[in-house]
């Protein structure tokens, strides 16, 4: 009988902690996790079929699914250079469990729904039609807004002097916290230079833009102009806490997938190499300058024995998989995938280091791989070019200091 | 859980085993002088958790929840006044804590490092892990009804006084959007947990209401039960880190041996 008076008690701290759960609060997100368009026949207007999937493939696990990236807030359909569309086509996509999608006309949001015939209308270079959406979330605090559109590429053609990279377009991004480069070279237009930065924003906020990783240096180029310089940095706390306690400096075509940037495989799957490139690549050439950082460390900041070097290298590869899905390298696989055509790396050996004139690379492409030009020609394969202070940052090994400059890089290629 | 059936099983024992006494007003002491005024040595077990009341709903579900540590050792002076009323002081120690699994979404979190200047915050969705103790003292100063011979029901403020203590916890399997809802997603694996310490940001004292119930098993020896509610959360307001007013509730029960 006495019992009664503490069986309550207990139970009142049961209920109290575990007891009373609320009812699920309705979801505050509201993104444009797919986005697709339907052609009976694909390939007569794209490269390839998974072309009307908007985004990147999910992961290299699930390499048939696309999502967009929660960072962009424009969504493109690239079609073949010589094809227009005039047509409006059947349009689908996928928000956020609970959010409601509506399409901007006239300045009205007006529901949309899945398969709408919408016009997309894209006929020349910068000649298109884009239309916008807005996503609200089931709560209705939150909203996002995109753009939708397709574009037409021009034609591929190659310069008789290469490719030439010089560096010198640079920006502070959005919030003005680090750079942002734009390849402008009118002969390369979907190329995009990536770079750690923003994952270091996340881990460092307090860092001013010239304290990042990857930053330009105006007027110390080769040419007097801008150059690039990559430094391996300390993350701070929190990069510590969760065992990436230095990023080294680094800048690639391709793209950063901060969502990655913490996920299982480290920063390996965050960066995301290459895009479609219809030329046969040859010969890389260009200048840097490299100081390694007194001592080396692990990722778990312990010391370790050798001196840094530094990483250049450049990779074509086969864009889709025998299934017909997409292909993205990532750092897990850029160098190693069965799919990679042809390298170009530096030798660590080669390397000049701690010289303060500028030193000049000059990487042939060693082909692994027989692939005709017409498959080229066809976008079959995607292009990357990668430069990092610290050879081992992808695994966040290196010297904090490491140091190496890069300008004028040319690329050489057969057609 | 196992320490807690021996305990009800104690209780058990004590309360049909040795009902002995005589059931007079008057004689709860063990000799008639010592009526009026005495002193109880307590000792017990405490089982409880710092919690956010109600639970807020972005508190998805408890994966997991264990009690730490979990034991008081104090004594109570008293006075009655009357055949019912008196009042009654004390002093207990205690070292208690808990450790708990929850999923959460749309949770507000921000880990701050270098003395605050580097930053990060926003909202995650996944599992976030806590642990928590705290060891301390309670100044209890409660008004005693005595109900029965052999019952005693007292209630009042308490003040609790912390020397140690820890709250620190990791958030991972889910993901982050930097800022806001609307903000970049990053996920958070379990080979990348964020971690996080507020110790430092508690508060080192708080007060609250306790009531305590006191049952004469023998001569000597009582058995308690009551629980401490903290009116006070265990963070300054000007924490923002955590979103919700976090309180102590534990609750104690025990032996108690009076003079």
């Amino acid at each position: 009988m006495r019992l009664r008076f503490y069986f309550p008690m207990l139970v009142l701290g049961i209920l109290v902690l575990g007891g009373c759960i609320a009812d699920e609060p309705e979801n505050a997100e509201c993104d444009i996790e797919k986005c697709w368009v339907h052609f009976d026949e694909p390939k007569a207007l794209f490269y390839h079929a998974y072309d009307t999937l908007a985004g990147q493939p999910v992961s290299i696990d699930r390499p048939e699914e696309k999502v967009i990236s929660t960072a962009v807030d424009s969504i493109v359909f690239t079609i073949r250079w010589d094809k227009q569309l005039t047509q409006p086509v059947p349009l689908y996509f996928q928000v956020t469990p609970g959010a409601r999608l509506f399409q901007i006309v006239d300045n009205q949001e007006k529901p949309f729904e899945n398969g709408t015939l919408v016009d997309l209308t894209a006929t020349a270079v910068g000649e298109n039609t884009v239309q916008h959406f807005v996503v609200r979330s089931e709560d209705g605090k939150w909203h996002r807004r995109y753009r939708v559109y397709f574009q037409v590429p021009p034609m591929p053609s190659y310069p008789p002097e290469g490719f030439e990279f010089k560096f010198d377009d640079f920006a502070l991004n959005s919030t003005g916290k680090y750079y942002v480069w734009t390849e402008t070279n009118p002969f390369v237009t979907n190329f995009e230079w990536a770079n750690g930065n923003p994952g270091f924003n996340y881990s460092k906020s307090s860092a001013k833009p010239d304290q990042y990783p990857t930053v330009p240096m105006a007027g110390e180029g080769v040419d007097g102009g801008a150059c690039l310089k990559l430094t391996t940095c300390d993350t701070g706390g929190f990069g510590k806490m969760v065992n990436m306690p230095q990023a080294a400096g680094n800048m690639f075509i391709g793209t950063f997938d901060l969502a990655k940037a913490l996920a299982k495989d480290g920063a390996l799957t965050a960066t995301r190499f290459g895009f479609p490139f219809a030329h046969k690549p040859l010969r890389l050439h260009g200048y840097y300058k490299y100081s390694p950082g007194p001592q080396k460390h692990d990722r778990y900041k312990n010391p370790i024995d050798g001196e840094d070097i530094c990483d250049i290298y450049s990779v074509f590869y086969r864009n889709t998989d025998a299934d017909g899905n997409q292909v993205q390298l990532d750092g897990t696989n850029v160098l190693t995938s069965p799919l990679v055509v042809a390298v170009a790396r530096i030798k660590s050996e080669d390397i000049v280091l701690n010289t303060t004139e500028w030193q000049e690379f000059d990487l042939v492409f060693e082909y692994r791989d027989e692939v005709t030009d017409e498959f080229i020609q066809q976008n079959g394969c995607s292009f990357t070019i990668c430069f990092a202070a610290s050879i081992e940052g992808d695994i966040f090994q290196g010297a904090e200091g490491s140091t190496l400059w890069i300008d004028n890089v040319t690329l050489e290629c057969e057609y | 859980m196992k320490r807690v059936k021996l305990i009800i099983f104690l209780l058990f024992v004590a309360t049909t085993g040795f009902a002995q006494t005589t059931d007079k007003y008057t004689e709860w002491g063990p000799t008639n002088q010592q009526t009026q005024n005495g002193i109880i040595i307590r000792a017990g077990y405490v089982i409880g958790g710092t919690t956010p009341l109600p639970l807020p709903a972005e508190i998805r579900s408890i994966n997991e929840f264990s009690p730490k540590g979990g034991f008081t050792v104090g004594f109570d002076a008293y006075h009655m006044f009357s055949r019912h009323w008196g009042i009654q002081v004390g002093w207990h120690l205690f070292y208690e804590g808990f450790h708990t699994s929850a999923e959460v979404k749309n949770y507000r979190m921000s880990i701050t490092q270098n003395q605050g200047e580097d930053f990060l915050e926003g909202y995650f969705t996944g599992t976030d892990v806590t642990d928590t103790w705290m060891l301390g003292g309670t100044i209890p100063l409660t008004v005693t009804f005595r109900l029965s011979p052999r019952w005693n029901v007292s209630a009042g403020p308490f003040i609790s006084l912390l020397f140690d203590k820890t709250f620190e916890g990791e958030v991972y399997d889910g993901y982050l959007r930097k800022d806001t809802p609307t903000g970049q997603k990053t996920e958070f694996s379990r080979e990348s947990k964020a971690t996080y310490d507020f110790a430092d940001d508690m508060l080192s004292a708080y007060w609250g209401a306790q009531l305590l119930f006191d049952w004469k098993a023998m001569r000597h020896m009582n058995v308690f039960g009551g629980v401490d509610w903290a009116c006070s959360g265990i963070f300054p307001k000007r924490f923002q880190t955590v979103e919700f007013k976090m309180f102590p509730i534990y609750a104690k029960f025990g032996l108690a041996y009076r003079y």
